[in-house]
């Protein structure tokens, strides 16, 4: 299909990679067992992240974006292939990545600072450290004054704040987003948009962002990777090299959701 | 408070109404006084046997046996419960036998347990353990199975030790299912111990009310269903509050 994106917009892509790579996936693939028949989810999928990098993986809903993160994140493992995070070869979870995924996920039995807390136990933190450390990263992600409120008293936008704060808490190299806005009205999703904008302004972190949202792709991303369903594969990989912080209606802005919504359209045929 | 009482006082009107209904049938020959004694009677006779001492003793030691017997059943069934729920190669060694026992009403066992244990101490408590067993036994076994994945998925993504998840995200997840169970289980243990104790006992309610029947005084066999109930619930509402405040993060959820 004929790609219609601005070629000024494109970033050189050796130009980037000449930092240091912070992810590697290595001609992955992964399948799974649907009533005993394997269903290809991640067909050969290879991907370098360049450390600091804000990458968005975008696609239809079945195009295994999310296996794709659950991979990175040492949830799944891939049939074939391998997936690298700092250099070493990832076999399960690590704190050097912290991940958000769509529902908050916090524990309801724990309060909030309680929740962010839990994220440094398998360190061995004193508990009273912990607190500490639950405090301010949730004074960070604007949740000062709720620190002992449960889940369950907090709104949907709140308690994903929570669980970014959870995923903070390490300071991990690598944070994984697993559609984390998706479950989020409007207004809260555009706030909490340029939250991450923010926090990844104050500390930056390489950043592996899925959604199905478009204009948050263009929002947020160095380069948007675009991915086929059935079996799950790249299509493209659009750099984005539009000006920080981004304004979603200049028509730099405009132009290149269009040019990667034609791409996402296309790819339904 | 105001409204507790009036909650206490509409749930009271049905019993008090009733009674009535049955004190005026009694008092006006409308049914065998011998038999339907008036509820003034059955009052009377509590009175006398709280004053003679004979009401306490047969209450403390139904709550004796009630006691043990739910410790030694309960705690089993919890063990049960948390081994089976962890291990699935427990699970398919006896939950398929476990499924089967708790179908059996616990009333059955009375005659042969009877033959196994005689009319002492063991038969009772034994009785008692079975009746504390499964409850307990069933909800610390779904509860530690239904713990969401995706909460100990989030164990898994923070690096949590196998034992860090159990103590942390399966232990305070289904503790509100096992509280639920170990409820159960003590409201069943009360009611088997009147059962127990109606077939073969020389103390305790049940007894009290066997040796009613067999004297053919009613007002005791009465008093002895009245106290039963009452004990029941009070039983009932302790170890609720216990088991709400450990499930209290699950009501507004």
């Amino acid at each position: 299909m004929n790609v219609r994106i601005d070629d000024r917009l494109l970033k050189n892509d050796s130009e980037v990679r000449r930092v240091g790579v912070a992810i590697s996936v290595d001609h992955v693939s992964r399948a799974f067992d649907i009533n005993g028949r394997p269903l290809a989810v991640l067909h050969d999928i290879s991907l370098d992240i360049t450390a600091g990098e804000f990458v968005v993986i975008v696609g239809a809903s079945g195009c295994g974006k999310s296996t794709l993160l659950r991979l990175i994140a040492g949830l799944d493992m891939p049939n074939a292939g391998a997936v690298f995070v700092g250099g070493s070869k990832v076999v399960g979870p690590g704190l050097d990545r912290g991940i958000v995924f769509q529902d908050h996920r916090l524990l309801p039995w724990l309060t909030a600072e309680e929740n962010v807390a839990a994220a440094l136990i398998a360190r061995g933190v004193p508990k009273a450290e912990r607190l500490d450390v639950a405090r301010r990263y949730l004074a960070l992600v604007g949740l000062t004054g709720f620190e002992t409120a449960y889940p369950s008293q907090l709104s949907g936008g709140m308690a994903q704040r929570a669980a970014i704060g959870r995923a903070l808490a390490n300071d991990p190299d690598v944070l994984l987003l697993d559609e984390p806005l998706g479950a989020l009205d409007a207004l809260t999703r555009l706030k909490l948009q340029n939250e991450i904008v923010r926090l990844s302004a104050k500390n930056p972190k390489t950043i592996v962002l899925v959604t199905h949202d478009i204009e948050e792709a263009v929002f947020f991303a160095d380069r948007i990777v675009v991915m086929d369903a059935k079996p799950g594969r790249i299509r493209r990989i659009i750099p984005v090299d539009l000006p920080r912080p981004r304004d979603r209606s200049s028509p730099g802005f405009v132009a290149l959701r269009s040019a990667v919504l034609d791409e996402f359209i296309d790819e339904t045929h | 408070m105001a409204r507790a009482l009036s909650i206490v006082g509409i749930g009271a009107l049905l019993p008090v109404v009733g009674l009535s209904f049955w004190e005026i049938a009694a008092r006006a020959q409308w049914t065998q006084s011998q038999i339907l004694v008036p509820p003034s009677a059955v009052f009377a006779t509590i009175v006398e046997f709280w004053q003679s001492g004979e009401l306490l003793s047969d209450i403390v030691a139904s709550t004796c046996r009630v006691l043990i017997g739910f410790l030694l059943g309960g705690s089993l069934g919890f063990v049960f419960g948390i081994t089976a729920g962890l291990d699935r190669r427990v699970e398919a060694i006896f939950a398929p036998t476990f499924h089967v026992l708790r179908q059996i009403p616990v009333i059955a066992w009375l005659p042969l347990l009877v033959l196994l244990a005689g009319f002492g101490e063991g038969f009772k408590i034994l009785t008692i353990s079975i009746a504390a067993f499964f409850p307990i036994g069933l909800n610390t076994l779904d509860g530690v199975k239904n713990v969401s994945s995706k909460y100990i998925e989030v164990g898994r993504a923070l690096c949590f030790s196998r034992r860090q998840i159990i103590a942390r995200i399966i232990w305070p997840a289904a503790l509100p299912a096992i509280m639920n169970g170990a409820r159960l289980s003590l409201s069943r243990s009360w009611m088997l111990v009147v059962a127990a104790e109606l077939v073969a006992s020389t103390t305790g309610i049940g007894h009290r009310m066997d040796w009613g029947r067999q004297l053919f005084q009613i007002d005791v066999v009465f008093m002895g269903v009245l106290v039963t109930g009452c004990m029941g619930l009070l039983i009932d509402v302790a170890v609720r509050g216990l088991a709400r405040r450990a499930s209290r993060w699950t009501e507004q959820a």
